[in-house]
């Protein structure tokens, strides 16, 4: 709750850091706006947010220090989980599994170092108009070179060599029995091989590229291959209509594709690599499951690996495999770089900084990426259920006061549709508008979810429907 | 022990026989015919067993350990006869083909022509003692060299990264069942860091070493090298971006990762050796964390000064060769001597020496011999006669003498020297005065028995035929 003398202050400052933020100056009337913020229906304490004037950041796991200092420290106030008496604007995690009720009403985006999200409950952070982010291409180099690790751990038996070494070593035998003993061991070469990439994002391109430099033949299946990844792609690659066709020549495989929730025939990628598609594995193929333990059917990995002379290299535990002498199973070291850590860091943090500071949406699974340029005039974004008519409702909420749109985004996706407004903030009196009573009217409407005034104190303009309730 | 003396008549149709193994042909006197008398196995070699194991008119191959059978399918089976040195069957052979069996004196027969080692290092050939029997020791430079750099690669990734811990905490975890619910909280005693950007610096820039370069500069490295002794065709296997040192100190000091790859030779860095050539001054020049590969041998380095650097700083060792010092070491990550371990590799490297025996033998060719100077003549014209000599003054002009006084005429010929030991290749042709039959026999054993000549073939007629050895001052052909 604001006075007047603050607010005023508040305005003051805001200005000129809005015209510092992103580099884009808006020259605006010297008479202040009218923002509520955090008036009564919160059940907070309102001081805390009114006070700092920051934006709040939330951090659950070890976040990179290098990524937490892309927030400038004047904006924002990062803070660990366990601090108590923080409510949050935006949650930066890896891989908590966040539940529902560590998800403030205050929270308006969650940004995920890394790139799978199921540690998120994706499907309700929709509903409450939350967007969740993540980091495609972050993680990318850390992932490959752990997947080429793989690639040669299931080529020459180096692990159990490793072991017998210490075992030898330990009863002093290990120079007597070395020679001897390494043709357990032995194996083959990568050069001259053929790798399957099955999925040709950021990660399995760059694989595809380092096998290729290696002496591999490549070969792909991505079914939905855009023109911009098909770029990053070696030239030399064979692009093929099937998974089973894709690993039927393979002599290694590696899967690079996103855990969906539900089987194949659903539409998801539970236990995709299941037994239909093992039968076309040669029997001394080599698959690699850095992407998520889940996309393997275990039962039928094991059968293939109990029948050939083929490997599992994962960095998934798996109950089934765990001790299969041709299973190699590592912790879940693909993103464990400190490079990975400061680069998923730093994409998040830019990512939210984005979102919060001019209401761009990039990188997110659950909304449209939107970027509307910055211009004159006062942002403002309405989160809303993507059902006809809600886009007229809010244009025709803004006429009615008389406002006048300079330039407007709107983007949908799935069940959530997002809108970028910016007004020009003097009504046709001349007078700078109150935008108080706009924003609970917009908010209110049918259908939509909240809405955002970015101006002013950073953090501040927040409105939310919930429950039929305003919130702001 | 055979005692027959084998008279050689040639035909021209038997010319082809004789000189096409591997492509060579006869020029010049393709049209003539001619009788060449060559002795073989007269009495007085030592005999090792049964003589009769081996087939006659055959050049006789003994393998120690068990070579790749693709290799040997180089040796056609009309004039090779292979046979395993295991067991004592196989005797007398005329050239031996190993890996890493440790070869003694007396496992090599009299009628030895040539060694041949699968793999780049001979440290398990008495190299200077086949030296002064006139035994060329070959090797295999390159035939291993992608197995080896992946192996390396492999290292690296071990080092960057505690995958191998991680494994095993993964198999306790798993035997206690607890797998899923703790990987998340403990993988963080095992992550690292990248090699992408990071500085690999290669000591040593032949096949192994280049291959490394070129793999570290695709993978997004900054590669540095030093290499005193790099030629002008290994240079050219470098990728460009590389940055050539001057020492090995100021090449290991900017390095995250280094990579040893040069060969081990007896002796102290003082004494022109590599023995110990990783220790502490240089190890003093290392990153706190850098991260060293030894996929070459393993005393090339210093275990107790690496030791040291190990338990003082975030540093790894990383290396395919057992090590008493190390071998527990938390930093430490001991692989067994798979360097060369894939099927490819023993197939290439197998088949790389029997095509250089093969050379050897059959054209009396020299290339990727440790010991030998690298010598070829090609086309071989008329009957082509090897000599074996000590390297010291004279010897040249005394061979080519006897050849003079036997009123041979010499058609080609060409001499090298390496070290101790010097190799004649002389072409000469068969038509001595009387018309077209010639005696090579004691022209043989004249020349063989020149002071400091220690051994002479003649490559002609049945395969195996017509080696001579003049060993301490007797004569065995």
């Amino acid at each position: 709750m604001a006075t007047i003398s603050s607010f005023a202050r508040c305005t003051t400052r805001a200005r000129s850091k809005l015209a510092s933020s992103f580099g884009a100056a808006r020259s605006l009337s010297s008479r202040p706006f009218n923002i509520d913020h955090y008036t009564s229906g919160w059940k907070l304490d309102v001081s805390e947010f009114t006070d700092s004037g920051c934006y709040n950041v939330q951090t659950f796991n070890k976040i990179s220090e290098k990524g937490l200092a892309r927030f400038p420290s004047d904006l924002y106030d990062v803070k660990p989980s366990e601090w108590e008496d923080f409510h949050a604007h935006s949650i930066l995690l890896r891989s908590h599994k966040l539940q529902e009720s560590e998800v403030d009403v205050t929270v308006r985006a969650i940004a995920r170092c890394g790139a799978g999200t199921n540690n998120v409950p994706v499907a309700r952070m929709t509903e409450l108009g939350i967007p969740v982010f993540n980091t495609p291409g972050a993680n990318a180099n850390a992932v490959k070179e752990l997947v080429l690790c793989g690639m040669l751990l299931g080529s020459r038996r180096v692990v159990d060599g490793i072991n017998h070494m210490k075992d030898l070593g330990s009863q002093g035998l290990a120079k007597e029995r070395v020679e001897k003993d390494k043709s357990m061991f032995g194996g083959r070469e990568l050069k001259g091989k053929t790798l399957a990439v099955i999925g040709l994002g950021h990660i399995g391109a760059s694989t595809a590229r380092d096998a290729q430099l290696l002496g591999m033949d490549i070969c792909g299946y991505d079914p939905g291959l855009s023109v911009a990844s098909a770029l990053k792609l070696p030239k030399e690659i064979n692009l093929m209509d099937s998974i089973n066709s894709a690993v039927s020549d393979a002599d290694y495989i590696s899967l690079n594709i996103p855990y969906i929730k539900g089987s194949p025939e659903e539409g998801g990628t539970h236990g995709i690599i299941g037994a239909n598609v093992i039968d076309n594995f040669k029997s001394g193929a080599v698959l690699l499951n850095f992407a998520r333990g889940e996309l393997v059917d275990s039962e039928a990995m094991k059968q293939f690996l109990d029948s050939s002379d083929g490997r599992y290299v994962s960095d998934f535990p798996d109950d089934a495999l765990w001790d299969h002498k041709n299973a190699v199973i590592l912790p879940h070291l693909g993103a464990s770089t400190g490079e990975a850590e400061d680069a998923a860091a730093a994409m998040a943090a830019e990512t939210i900084r984005s979102y919060l500071e001019t209401g761009t949406v990039q990188n997110s699974v659950n909304f449209p990426a939107t970027k509307l340029p910055a211009r004159e005039g006062v942002r403002i974004t309405v989160v809303n259920e993507n059902k006809p008519g809600v886009l007229a409702q809010i244009t025709e909420t803004f006429a009615k006061a008389n406002l006048n749109i300079l330039q407007q985004i709107n983007q949908s996706r799935g069940n959530i549709a997002y809108n970028v407004i910016d007004i020009d903030p003097v009504g046709d009196d001349g007078e700078n508008v109150n935008l108080k009573e706009l924003q609970k009217e917009v908010t209110m409407l049918d259908g939509v979810v909240n809405s955002r005034i970015l101006f002013g104190t950073p953090g501040s303009g927040f409105a939310v429907k919930r429950d039929g309730q305003y919130f702001v | 022990m055979l005692s027959a003396r084998v008279l050689t008549s040639v035909k021209r149709s038997f010319q082809p026989t004789a000189v096409s193994s591997l492509g060579t042909t006869v020029r010049g006197l393709a049209n003539r015919a001619w009788e060449v008398e060559i002795e073989h196995g007269r009495g007085e070699w030592k005999t090792y067993g049964n003589i009769g194991t081996f087939k006659e008119g055959k050049h006789r191959i003994t393998t120690f350990n068990k070579i790749s059978p693709k290799g040997l399918a180089r040796f056609d089976e009309e004039k090779y006869d292979v046979k395993a040195g295991e067991g004592g069957q196989a005797v007398n052979a005329h050239a031996i083909l190993l890996r890493s069996h440790k070869l003694q004196e007396e496992e090599v027969a009299h009628t030895v022509r040539a060694i041949a080692r699968c793999g780049a290092g001979t440290n398990n050939v008495p190299v200077p003692r086949m030296t002064e029997l006139g035994i060329p020791v070959f090797n295999t430079p390159g035939a291993n060299a992608n197995a080896v750099k992946e192996l390396v690669l492999c290292g690296m990734l071990l080092g960057s990264r505690r995958v191998v811990d991680g494994i095993n905490h993964m198999k306790d975890l798993g035997a206690q069942g607890l797998a899923k619910e703790r990987v998340e909280k403990d993988k963080s005693m095992f992550g690292g860091r990248e090699l992408k950007g990071k500085t690999l610096c290669v000591l040593g820039l032949g096949h192994i070493g280049a291959s490394t370069a070129r793999d570290a500069v695709a993978l997004g490295m900054d590669v540095t090298g030093y290499d005193p002794g790099l030629s002008v065709s290994s240079a050219l296997k470098l990728p460009r971006e590389i940055s050539l040192m001057d020492s090995i100190a100021s090449a290991v000091s900017d390095a995250d990762y280094i990579s040893l790859n040069i060969p081990y030779i007896k002796g102290s860095p003082e004494e022109g050796g590599t023995h110990g050539i990783i220790g502490s001054d240089v190890i003093d020049n290392f990153k706190s964390d850098a991260v060293l590969l030894n996929f070459a041998r393993g005393e090339l380095v210093d275990s107790d000064a690496m030791k040291q650097f190990l338990d003082s700083g975030d540093g790894r060792y990383v290396s395919d060769f057992p090590d008493d010092a190390l071998w527990d070491h938390k930093n430490a990550v001991i692989l067994p001597h798979l360097g060369a371990s894939t099927g490819e590799a023993e197939d290439a490297a197998a088949a790389m020496a029997a095509e250089t025996i093969r050379d050897f033998l059959e054209n009396g060719t020299i290339q990727n011999s440790v010991n030998f100077p690298q010598t070829k003549l090609p086309a071989p014209e008329g009957v082509r006669i090897t000599v074996v000599n000590k390297n010291q003054p004279g010897m040249l002009a005394q061979i080519t003498d006897t050849f003079a006084k036997a009123n041979l005429n010499i058609l080609q010929q060409i001499n090298q020297s390496r070290g101790d030991i010097a190799y004649n290749v002389i072409d000469i042709d068969p038509a001595g005065d009387n018309g077209d039959h010639v005696s090579l026999k004691e022209l043989q054993q004249e020349v063989t028995m020149l002071d400091g000549v220690i051994n002479s073939r003649i490559l002609f007629g049945t395969p195996g035929a017509g080696f001579a050895v003049n060993r301490d001052g007797q004569y065995f052909v």
